[in-house]
């Protein structure tokens, strides 16, 4: 029993330290990421808009020989790794009918009544289409991404500029809405960083921690 | 989980030996505190849900009644999130518990347990805090052990164990998360005992 005394007496100890929490660390800022658009009275509407949890994961499509797809899968491990928790997370379907992301690589085409988010890459340009209703607070899905080069095709630098322009469509995508001041961003208007910052990282965790304006909506 | 019915047939049916070592195989269930508690904008948990588990103890006289033993524990179960009032899964976690043992009488069929080890986790996917690669840390636990005699050679037991270790993975470290997650784990498991 004298053992078991001993025993105790250093379990008391371990139960002391177990009241440890573990600390959150001071985040630096974040950039804005949400668009403010005037509206009829005068005021201005806030979209904002991150995927719920019940989406996940979010089903992105892609054609099987599409030059974006590399791109798209590598966007999707960076966002994803952009988060502690899983707050959103993305797989690849075969069935475009049931996307929620479609991505293509065609000139994005005229639409009207349409939130155009684009991105200017040096070989390629990017835009995402967000068919957002302020009035009734929906964004109707599928969202749009479209990839093209800006010159040539077969330029050497394509399948860079493609997964960093896809990266930067997908972060729209995501909930991201706005423009990076910061040339250093993926989400800069003019991308050049293949990958993602920890300003990024930071804005995509603050967008899907506070509240949206824009909810999901017509899920296939 | 399915060699357990023939793992326990091979334990009943092993030949008793001269030493008295003991080999224990048990089933349970663990319940851990949550690893992570993060506050963005509300407040974010992450706690593994109750895991069924499995325990293979070996264990020899160390004079005056007690026992030493080294013990293996698996327990696997869905690592849950409560996202500030959302809940979601995120993959399977599992752990291995590696444990020295000091085993002393209290009454009868009662015995304390107490002893250090470490805890091995596991995840199905390595994304989110376990990105940089999954912990093992330091455990200490302690708990009691009631068995009851059903043969010259065979003996059931019901074990119950409270363990803490300290948690936090390299990708918090990283992220500049401080201190650590202080995870308590209660086990309590039932299985049959063969000494040899």
């Amino acid at each position: 029993m004298r053992h078991l005394g001993s025993f105790l007496l250093v379990l008391g100890a371990a139960a002391t330290a177990g009241c440890s929490e573990i600390a959150s660390p001071r985040r630096a800022a974040s950039y804005e990421y949400r668009v403010f658009v005037s509206n009829q009275t005068g005021g201005t509407d806030t979209l904002a808009f991150h995927w719920p949890r019940s989406t996940m994961p979010v089903r992105i499509w892609v054609a099987s020989d599409d030059p974006l797809r590399e791109g798209v899968l590598a966007a999707i491990e960076r966002w994803e790794g952009a988060f502690l928790y899983g707050e959103w997370r993305a797989d690849l379907v075969s069935d475009s009918s049931r996307a929620d992301i479609i991505v293509r690589n065609v000139i994005a085409p005229a639409g009207p009544n349409l939130s155009r988010l684009e991105s200017l890459a040096p070989q390629c340009l990017g835009a995402t289409d967000i068919d957002a209703n302020r009035a009734q607070r929906r964004l109707t899905l599928p969202i749009r991404v479209y990839v093209w080069p800006r010159f040539l095709a077969n330029d050497p630098e394509m399948p860079t500029c493609y997964r960093l322009t896809v990266t930067h469509e997908i972060g729209h995508a995501i909930g991201i809405f706005a423009h990076s001041p910061n040339s250093g961003d993926v989400m800069f208007a003019n991308p050049v960083l293949d990958g993602i910052s920890e300003r990024d990282r930071l804005t995509a965790e603050t967008a899907y921690h506070l509240a949206p304006t824009l909810e999901p909506f017509g899920r296939r | 989980m399915r060699i357990l019915p023939g793992a326990l047939v091979a334990l009943a049916l092993a030949a008793p030996l001269p030493a008295q070592t003991t080999l224990r195989l048990s089933a349970g269930a663990t319940q851990s505190t949550r690893l992570v508690e993060d506050n963005l904008g509300g407040t974010i948990e992450l706690t593994p849900a109750i895991a069924p588990t499995i325990a293979l103890q070996v264990s020899h006289p160390a004079g005056r009644g007690y026992r030493v033993g080294i013990e293996a524990r698996v327990a696997s179960s869905a690592l849950e999130v409560d996202d500030n009032g959302a809940a979601d899964e995120l993959g399977t976690l599992r752990t291995l518990e590696v444990m020295a043992l000091l085993d002393g009488p209290i009454a009868r069929d009662v015995h304390w347990h107490a002893g250090v080890g470490a805890i091995l986790y596991r995840p199905s996917e390595e994304t989110g805090i376990f990105s940089e690669g999954a912990p093992t840390r330091w455990q200490v636990g302690a708990g009691l052990t009631w068995s009851r005699p059903v043969s010259p050679s065979l003996t059931v037991v019901a074990t119950g164990r409270y363990a803490f270790h300290p948690f936090t993975t390299r990708r918090l470290d990283t992220l500049n998360y401080g201190q650590f997650q202080a995870v308590h784990r209660v086990g309590l498991t039932l299985g049959v005992e063969r000494s040899f």
